[in-house]
């Protein structure tokens, strides 16, 4: 799992006092804009990142709001507002914790379901075959 | 930061250096008015380990040589979040509160 990216917040301060003399001071911090780490995820379940360079966006799951807008993923052409907007949408998942929008859906588009897919074919094939004999 | 002569010094500090959005962030404004004459005081804090090893660190506090009066405090930033000021004594120290909202999307001419 990568870091989520962090973004420079300049914060300006600004003080006036009873003669209306003003002064100001600016102080940065960093914000990591991916929000807090998800936990494990289920297999198949690809790296926030990888998914963000995924083509296309998918809309959030059915009964959830999208959030605020994310970070562009490295190396991503940057666009106008207007239209980066959709592309960045955060969308937080019960148990999933917060994921950069597009990439959340993404993720969920890749589930697979394993083996158990295979188990039930398998098991299929037995039966045909024993019913050959 | 340099203060014109007859205006407030601040000194603004945040209570983390590193934040996720979504997180409350508080800062603490320290004020002194004019007619306080406040003056920066330098504080370098050196520290040597058992290998001779050494670190220094330096800060910097404001010492006022008259009581201040009140200054009012607002604070901004470049994400456009929205500062509550919850407490100012009117003599030397305001707290501000905001909540950290996501970065706004980079707008970039076409390529």
């Amino acid at each position: 799992m990568t870091q989520p990216a962090a973004t420079d917040l300049e914060i300006t301060v600004t003080g006036t006092d009873a003669d209306g003399n003003i002064a100001t001071e600016t102080v940065t911090v960093q914000v990591l804009s991916g929000g807090t780490t998800p936990p494990p995820g289920f297999p198949g379940m690809l790296d926030p990142e990888t998914a963000g360079h995924l083509a296309g966006d998918s809309a959030a799951p059915q009964g959830r709001s999208p959030g605020p807008p994310g970070p562009a993923p490295p190396g991503a052409q940057l666009m106008s507002s207007a239209e980066a907007q959709p592309m960045a949408q955060q969308v937080q998942i019960p148990g999933l914790g917060n994921a950069t929008g597009h990439q959340t859906t993404a993720t969920a588009s890749q589930y697979v379901p394993p083996k158990v897919t295979q188990a039930v074919r398998a098991q299929t094939l037995f039966r045909r075959t024993g019913g050959f004999r | 930061m340099s203060t014109p002569s007859g205006a407030p010094t601040l000194s603004v500090a945040t209570d983390k250096p590193s934040y996720n959005v979504g997180d409350m962030l508080t800062l603490t404004v320290t004020y002194a008015d004019a007619q306080a004459n406040a003056l920066p005081l330098h504080i370098t804090v050196t520290g040597t380990d058992s290998d001779g090893n050494v670190a220094a660190v330096q800060t910097d506090v404001m010492v006022t040589q008259s009581a201040s009066g009140a200054v009012d405090v607002q604070a901004s930033d470049s994400f456009g979040d929205t500062y509550a000021v919850v407490s100012n004594d009117g003599t030397s120290q305001a707290v501000l509160q905001t909540t950290v909202q996501a970065p706004p999307a980079q707008v970039i001419s076409p390529a």
